[in-house]
Order: structure tokens, then sequence, then C-alpha cells
């Protein structure tokens, strides 16, 4: 048997479940739309008029505005959140070197608790009557209450939250993987602490920042939630105009149109960063001072970018930037000592500001008000009332039924095909590749959409109970498996699975007594991650829900725009206490297995 | 030689040869069992209290008769009242199109028994074939509703509806941010536009967000002229757009929270809102009601039953219970609206808070204008339009 032959379960799975759609949302938006029939889409005369439609008035029409805006958060999230991770991904691997395990894991907890829920506790921080409102006004730092909610402001705060772990893990993984012999030898090749820092450490990096850079961007992009919750009007992100067509206008082909445009600035956005970084990896190598003169005024320039072409717009710029690079420089001509110190303080603030939302979230779970985030008194009535509101209990058990089979789905789907990519590699794995790739990189929104599209067409089990959720949320996570599973057997040797052979063990029984117990902590640790995908996924699900089911995160998502009760925190509570105790548990049969600290928290956390 | 006892190893290194045998350790199992028996008893929980209405579904008949699905506005009716007719599951929406969009995109009743919609919308969910046609003999209460709220334009005869409650809209602020009084809707683009600017929320609705204009001009809301909808659109995308914080169909709760010092609103969440404040201990005087003036909206919610609805007996049952007086004056004093049943405005209680926002006066009747879907394509044009440029 040809064990490619593995992998041809993930790839059908894919092709049906996500090259179909995306090629149905790509069809759709040259469809029309039938006229009164609330959103059905005809597919019989293709033309461009969505297109036109989208982008009628040019750059001042309407989503080209939006798009513009939504482009400028997400470079800017995503370079607040290179700019924060790194300092703290590098002292975690290259300073710590015990506890490194329990300081991964202090970092993981936050991204382990519902993306929704997290988000929305931003809106507990940051209320105008609430407490560190109150205070600052008390202490006379503020004039007026705090006045970030509903702003573009508070959508970059919880954009850079919710996709900071993104960037930590990424970047920790590809620093710690460095030789500290390497940095050794350059010291010792007399190179100043600076330059051994840009000429060996982050050259070595950057695998680590490309993955960090990607992981965050695109989902940022398509990421309509966040705004949703945290932007008001100010805060309309281009996923927000899909999810509008779609779910509220009644418009699926010109959704589907503005999708497409998303998918191509966002290829384009990434494509224009990779080369100017090459080049300017390039004026490096002619010159150091060309290559930082270069970089500035490329950082400059996005800085004006992001925050709107004006001359204040420069300043700040010019200013965040020299910060930057001095608080590089400051670090690499410090004492060690006094430059792990200021790492350290770095680290300590980023895990404050991981912290703050969650201790929210959970202490206004104990208030004794109708409103989540006026503080009322300290009351436990909601850990009790929280159990009669049906629909929400439904939904978190909706949501764990989904999640375990689609962490299923994905486990046997990706494990089969690790096992492929790791064992027979050829021609086939390009193809394979690339599919996945795509799985992992395009916007959820997209799919989502396209998965409605489909399910809706298709009908019957595809529209009934669980079943579109299982689907929805196994796609996403079936990438990830394969990728964690492919990373653990590309580090072992073949020879065992061969002696196995050579004892006349079937295919079967070699796999069974050898390769499953190998890859067993990889398979565990990828089906953990799969879960926590499925459990916290919004977008697809509330997509591609079937009528009258509802997950946890879909339940709080309809709640989030009318009166939001103090029993979604509760709730939340509970299932973060139940996330640790998994986690605790998975960690623990890890390590027992053989596997360092930090091993287990970058398999736990995703990092292979 | 303390290696004495192990094995002699060939292809495989102790670690490697420790994972294959596989042993689990006595204490992972124990813990592991321990995590899963928690687990299952957290999902068990959150499964018994739901079973009802589950069961009902999932049996696909009226195996309960006072179990159905719900799907409504938020905060549309009072939780122990519905507690004490039965099992009924509700999920919200945020606006009439999204309802629709909603049950269109699932080609049916999306497992719901029961809709909410605003009376205009009924016709477009009549042409859909989404809802049954009523059986008003078995709506023996509905002689309890005045005939000023029966046999409305968009459903004659009552065909397809019941109505649930009718409201306005107008707009509630903060008066330590805004201390003029705001009269008409040209005062309240006048504040919006500036003490109030960045700092206003509109109800998240098309016509709504229009027809603040309209009123504020002494046009008709319904309008169809292109002139006036051109105005309209030019004066929110270009002069209005930017003053906008938030686009919000439940303003009570944040503005008392401090979100918003200016929120155009419908009376009774309005009313909710003030309730909260007193109930976070905060002084209901600092905010002051208004509806909306010279001209403002009348809207009714009705009672539909969706078409092959699984829980057809449930659905009469409840009609018929929340159309009763008692029933009705309990569920006023949660919402807030005018259900239109005379015999509940009397079975309210003496101290009822903000009367005056549930039962308006017959000038301010006169003031209300029910909507069409005349202009819905072009005011939902303009509200994307309005959008867009105030996220830009």
């Amino acid at each position: 048997m040809p064990k490619f032959l593995l992998a041809v379960p993930a790839w059908g799975w894919w092709v049906l479940f996500f090259v179909v759609p995306v090629v149905l949302v790509i069809a759709a938006s040259f469809g029309t739309k039938i006229p009164g029939s609330a959103g059905r889409v005809s597919y019989t005369t293709l033309n461009l008029d969505n297109y036109r439609e989208a982008l009628e008035d040019g750059i001042d029409g309407t989503f080209a505005k939006v798009l513009v805006q939504g482009m400028r958060t997400t470079v800017l999230g995503t370079f607040l959140c290179l700019v924060i991770a790194f300092p703290l991904a590098y002292l975690l691997a290259t300073r710590v070197k015990r506890g490194k395990g329990i300081v991964l894991a202090l970092l993981a907890i936050p991204f382990f608790t519902n993306f929704l829920i997290r988000t929305l506790a931003w809106r507990i921080v940051l209320a105008p009557k609430g407490l560190i409102s109150n205070t600052l006004v008390d202490w006379g730092l503020l004039n007026e209450r705090l006045d970030v909610l509903d702003s573009r402001l508070g959508v970059q705060i919880g954009v850079v939250y919710n996709y900071l772990p993104l960037m930590i893990f990424p970047l920790f993984v590809a620093l710690d993987r460095l030789d500290p012999t390497q940095r050794e030898a350059s010291k010792d090749l007399f190179a100043s602490r600076l330059k051994t820092f840009t000429q060996i450490t982050l050259p070595l990096a950057a695998p680590g920042i490309v993955a960090g850079v990607v992981l965050v961007f695109v989902p940022l992009a398509g990421d309509y939630i966040t705004a949703n919750v945290l932007g008001g009007a100010d805060g309309n992100m281009p996923g927000n105009l899909v999810a509008t067509q779609f779910l509220q206008s009644q418009n699926p082909p010109l959704g589907a149109a503005i999708a497409v445009i998303l998918i191509f600035s966002i290829l384009a956005a990434l494509g224009l960063g990779f080369l100017l970084a090459k080049l300017l990896r390039l004026a490096f190598s002619v010159d150091r001072w060309l290559g930082a003169v270069l970089t500035g005024v490329v950082l400059v320039a996005g800085g004006m970018f992001v925050l709107k072409p004006s001359l204040s717009s420069f300043v700040t710029s010019v200013v965040a930037i020299t910060v930057i690079g001095g608080a590089v420089w400051v670090g690499a001509n410090a004492s060690p000592k006094a430059s792990s110190g200021l790492m350290w303080a770095w680290s300590g603030l980023v895990i404050g500001f991981l912290y703050l939302p969650i201790t929210f979230v959970v202490a206004h779970s104990f208030n004794d008000n109708k409103a989540l985030e006026v503080w009322a008194g300290f009351s436990t009535r909601w850990y009790g009332e929280m159990w009669d509101n049906t629909l929400l209990t439904g939904s978190v058990k909706s949501s764990f039924e989904a999640a375990a089979v689609a962490a299923i789905l994905s486990v046997v789907l990706g494990t089969l095909a690790g096992i492929a990519l790791a064992r027979r590699p050829g021609k086939w794995t390009i193809a394979f590749m690339a599919i996945l790739l795509l799985v992992l990189t395009t916007p959820e929104i997209v799919d989502a959409t396209g998965m409605q599209l489909q399910f809706i067409s298709m009908g019957g089990i595809f529209r009934e109970g669980l079943v579109p959720l299982w689907i929805g949320q196994s796609i996403f996570s079936a990438a990830v498996v394969t990728l964690i599973v492919r990373a653990r057997m590309q580090g072992m040797d073949e020879s065992l699975e061969q002696a196995a052979n050579d004892l006349f063990a079937t295919p079967f029984t070699a796999f069974r007594q050898i390769t499953l117990p190998l890859i067993a902590p990889a398979v565990l640790a990828g089906g953990l991650l799969a879960f926590t995908f499925a459990l916290d996924n919004v977008i697809i699900s509330e997509f591609v829900r079937a009528p009258g089911t509802n997950t946890f995160p879909t339940y709080v998502l309809g709640q989030v725009k009318t009166v939001r009760k103090p029993d979604i925190a509760a709730m939340a509570t509970v299932l973060l206490g139940i996330t640790l105790l998994v986690l605790f548990i998975a960690a623990g049969i890890l390590r027992r297995s053989g596997d360092d600290t930090s091993k287990v928290a970058a398999t736990l956390t995703g990092g292979s | 030689m303390s290696h004495r006892d192990e094995p002699v190893r060939i292809l495989a290194d102790r670690a490697t040869a420790q994972r294959i045998a596989g042993a689990i350790s006595r204490r992972q199992l124990l813990a592991a069992v321990g995590g899963s028996a928690a687990l299952a008893a957290f999902l068990a929980a959150c499964g018994s209290d739901s079973s009802g209405g589950t069961d009902a579904t999932s049996g696909g008949g009226d195996s309960g008769a006072n179990s159905f699905k719900l799907f409504t506005w938020a905060e549309y009716n009072d939780p122990d009242l519905l507690a004490s007719f039965g099992n009924i599951e509700i999920t919200i929406f945020n606006s009439n199109e999204e309802a629709i969009q909603k049950l269109v995109a699932a080609g049916g009743n999306n497992g719901f028994d029961m809709i909410c919609p605003t009376g205009v919308y009924i016709p477009q969910l009549v042409g859909e074939s989404l809802l049954e046609e009523l059986d008003l003999a078995k709506v023996t209460n509905f002689k309890n509703l005045d005939v000023a709220y029966t046999n409305q334009e968009w459903d004659p005869d009552n065909k397809h509806s019941v109505c649930k409650n009718w409201g306005s809209t107008g707009w509630i602020y903060d008066k330590t941010v805004i201390t003029r009084e705001i009269k008409t809707w040209a005062d309240f683009i006048d504040v919006a536009s500036n003490e109030a600017s960045g700092k206003t929320s509109i109800l998240d609705t098309a016509p709504n967000l229009c027809g603040m204009y309209f009123w504020a001009n002494g046009m008709d809301w319904n309008t169809t002229d292109e002139a006036e909808l051109k105005s309209c659109e030019d004066f929110l995308v270009d002069e209005f757009a930017q003053h906008v914080k938030a686009f919000d169909s439940y303003p009570g709760i944040n503005l008392t929270q401090g979100n918003y010092a200016l929120s155009m609103i419908w009376n009774g969440d309005a009313r909710q809102g003030l309730l909260s404040v007193e109930e976070a201990g905060d002084d209901p005087a600092n905010y002051a009601w208004g509806l909306g003036a010279p001209d403002t909206e009348l809207w009714m919610d009705n009672w539909c039953i969706l078409k092959d609805a699984a829980n057809l007996d449930a659905c009469y049952n409840f009609i018929n219970f929340i159309l009763d007086p008692a029933n009705s004056a309990i569920d006023i004093q949660f919402h807030g609206y005018n259900t239109g049943i005379q015999a509940a405005k009397e079975a309210l209680p003496a101290d009822t808070k903000y009367i005056e926002m549930i039962y308006f006066t017959e000038d301010e009747v006169s003031r209300m204008k029910p909507g069409s879907l005349d202009n819905q394509e072009a005011v939902v044009e303009i509200y994307n339009k309005v959008k867009a440029a105030a996220g830009a």
C-alpha cells in the first residue's frame, strides 16, 4: 500500500469542504441576487456587477474606505504584536533556564480562554464607569471618563490582545531552536552584541517572524468579531461588510465579491511586506547603514499609512521607531544583567496585559447586577441562575459535543496525513501542502460564507443538528494536527518501523505497536488543540450552524449587541476551570512520556 | 552498575523504549478518569435542564404542550412569566432583516416555532412562505385586543399575526453631559453634531437612521422621492456619520454605563435602561427620555407562527396565555410596551414605574407614523454608506 494513500482522506475532506466552498464564494461573487428572495443566489448570468458595486466611487467608496481602514488596523496590529512579543520570546528562549514551561503555560492560559469572552472582557476593563476609568479619574490622571470603547483604539487593543499569543509562540519556538554556540562564536569574534543580534539572531529567527506575521496578519485581516464587539461605528472592518451582506442585508453575491477582494488585498499586502523585507535584507548585506536608513524609511512610511498620512503621524512614527530602535540599542549595550532586567520588566507588563481582561471577567461573574459591566456588589447569583438559562447551558453542551467530534475527525485525518507526509514525501506533497497552507491562511470568513452557501444548497443532514459544526470546525484543526504529527514523525528515525516490518509485523500491527505509541504525544496534543480551536470557533460556527443550534460562542455573539448579563461570565469562568484541568492533565501525560517542559508547552500550543 | 536490571537496547534509546512500552502510570490514569468524570458531570448539568426543550424537538412532534422555540428580540418578555408558562427556548435577533435572512437561509422555520417580526415585514415573510396561517378560532383570547391593534394594513384580518406590542422611537440622554433640552429630531441632530459628537448611538436599523433625518426635516419617512432620499444620504454621509459612536439597537443599558451621552432608543428599552440605573444605584434623574417630535415612528411587533412549526399546540397555548390581561400586565412591567390590551393596562399595579413611557397621550400618539417597505432598498443603501462613512 503506497503510504501517501494515508493522506487521501484529509485531502478529500479539504477538497469537499474547503475548496468547494471557496469556489462557491468566487462563483457567487459573479452571480446575482434573486430580487425579493431575501438572499438567494442565481448563477445563470455571471457578471461583474457585484465588483462594480463593491468598488463604486473608487477610493472614496464605502467598501474601499473600510478596506483601507481595516488594513491600517491589521498592519499596525501585526507590527505591535511583533514588537511586544519579541523581547518576551527572546528572553524566554535565551535567558530563562528553568521554569520555561511554567512561563509558557502562563502565557498560554489566556489563549485558552474563549475568544469571544476575552474580547468581551475588554468592555468590562475599559468601561467608562468601570474600576480603571474611575480610578484614573479619581487620581486626576484623566479629566473625563475613559472613552476607548466603541472606537478604533478599542479595536486596536482588542486585536493586539487576541492575536498576541499567535506571535509569541512561533517566535519562541524559532528562538529556542537557535544554537547558543552561534551567538557565542559571534561574540568570540569580537562582534558587538548589537551586531550579534542583527546579524546572527535576527536572521536565524526569521522563519519564526515570518510564521508569526502570517499567523497574526491573516486572521486579523478577516476578523470581524473583535470589531463587532469593541468597535462601535468607528471600528468597521472589511469582514464586517462581508458578514453584513450575508447575515443581514440579504445580498450574498455582493458579500462574496467583497470577500474575494479582501483575499486579494491580504495576499497583496503580505506579498508587499515580504518583498520589502527581502529588499531590506539585501540592503543590509550591501551596507549596514544603507539597510538601517532604508528600514527607517519603510517603517516611517508604514507608520504614516496606518495613522493616516499627516504631519503629526509622520512625527509620531519617527518618535515611535526611534523609541523602539533605542530600546533595542539599550538592550544590546547595557550589561547583560540590566538588559535581562529590562526584558523581565517588559515581560511582566505583557503577562499583566494578558491577564487583565480575564481577571475582570472572573471578577464580574460575581457581579450582582443585570448588566455585566457595571459593578453592583458581590453575589454568586449568576452561578445559580445560569443553569436556568437553558439556551446558554444547551449551547455549552452543543459546543462540547461538536468540538469533541470535530477533534476526533481532525485527529484521524491529520494523523494519517502527517504520517504520510513524514514518511512518503514526494511530488504529491507539493499539491497536498499547497491545499494545507491555503486552509491555514484563508481568512475564516471566506470559508464560512462558502460553507453556508454549500450547506444550504446541499440541505439534509448538512442543515441538521451538529453535523455542519463537526465539519466546519474540523477543517482548520485537521491542518494543525497534520503539521504537529508531521513534525513529530520527522524527528524520529524510521528504523524502528522497518525493524517491525523485518520481524514480519503486518503494517497495521507495526502502526499500532510502534508508530502510534511514538507519536501519541503529538496526537494527544493535536487532539487537544483541535478541541480547543473547535470550542473557541466563532465565525464558521456562526455561518454554518443548523437551524436552532447554538454553540457557546455563537450564543455569546448573539448577546453582545444586546444586554450582556453576568451569566455568560459565570459560564466562561467555569469553562476556564475545565480547560485548565484538561490542560493540566494533558501536560502531565506528556511529561511522563518523557518530554521536557518547554517541549510540552510547545506541543500544547501548536509549535512543533 | 546501576543499569544492570535494564534489558539491552539496540534500536530504541531508553526514552523511546519507554514510550513504545507505553506504560501509563496509575496516577495518570486516575487523573484522566477524574478529569473526564468532572467534565461528564458538568455536561450532564448543562443537558438536564434543557432536556425538555431538546426532547420536544428531537421527537419532532407536539410532545410538550408548553414547550416551543421562539425567535425574537432581546429582553422582550419577562423570563419569570415565560418560565411559568413552560419551557420556551429563546433565540434573539437584532433586526428584522437579520431574522428573515436566517429563515430564508435555512429554507424554512430554522427549527423555530414562533417569531416576533415588525408588522411591515410580515408581507415579506408571507411572500417567502415562512408563516403559518393562523386559525383565529384557536386564539380564544384574541378578543382581549383593542380593535385598533387588529386588522392592520400589512396583515388584513390577522391572517398571519397577532399584536405582541407596539412602541415608538425617541431619545435618551445624560443630562450631566447635555445641558440643553432636546425637543425635536432637529435638536437631536444638532446635539449629536455638537456636544454629543462621538458620544451618540443610533438604532442599528436603516429606517430609524433615515427616519431621524426625514422627521427632522418635515418629510414623510416612507418617501420614495429621489431628491429627498438624495438629500438624506448627502446629509447623513457627509455631515452626520462622523458624530456617531455606535449603531446599537439596545442602548438602554449601554447609555447608563456611560458608553454614550445620547441615544436614539425605543421607549421600552429606554425604560429598562432607567430601571437598570436604579438597580446599579445610580440616579435616574441624571437621564432624560423624550419621544420623537414633530413626527416619529409607530411600529408593531407581532406573534407569528412559523410554517411547519413542530409545536403548534404550544404556540396557540402561548398566544392565549400572553393575551391574558393578567399575564400581559406582568409582561408590560418588564418590557415596557403597550400590548394593546386595555384590561392589562388596568391590571397594572399603581406603582408601576415610568408608566408614561409605556402609555402615551393622544397627542403623542398622533405624532407616530407607521413605516412601510416602499423605500427599504434605498434606506438600507444609505444606512450602509453611513456606516462606512462613520468608520472611515
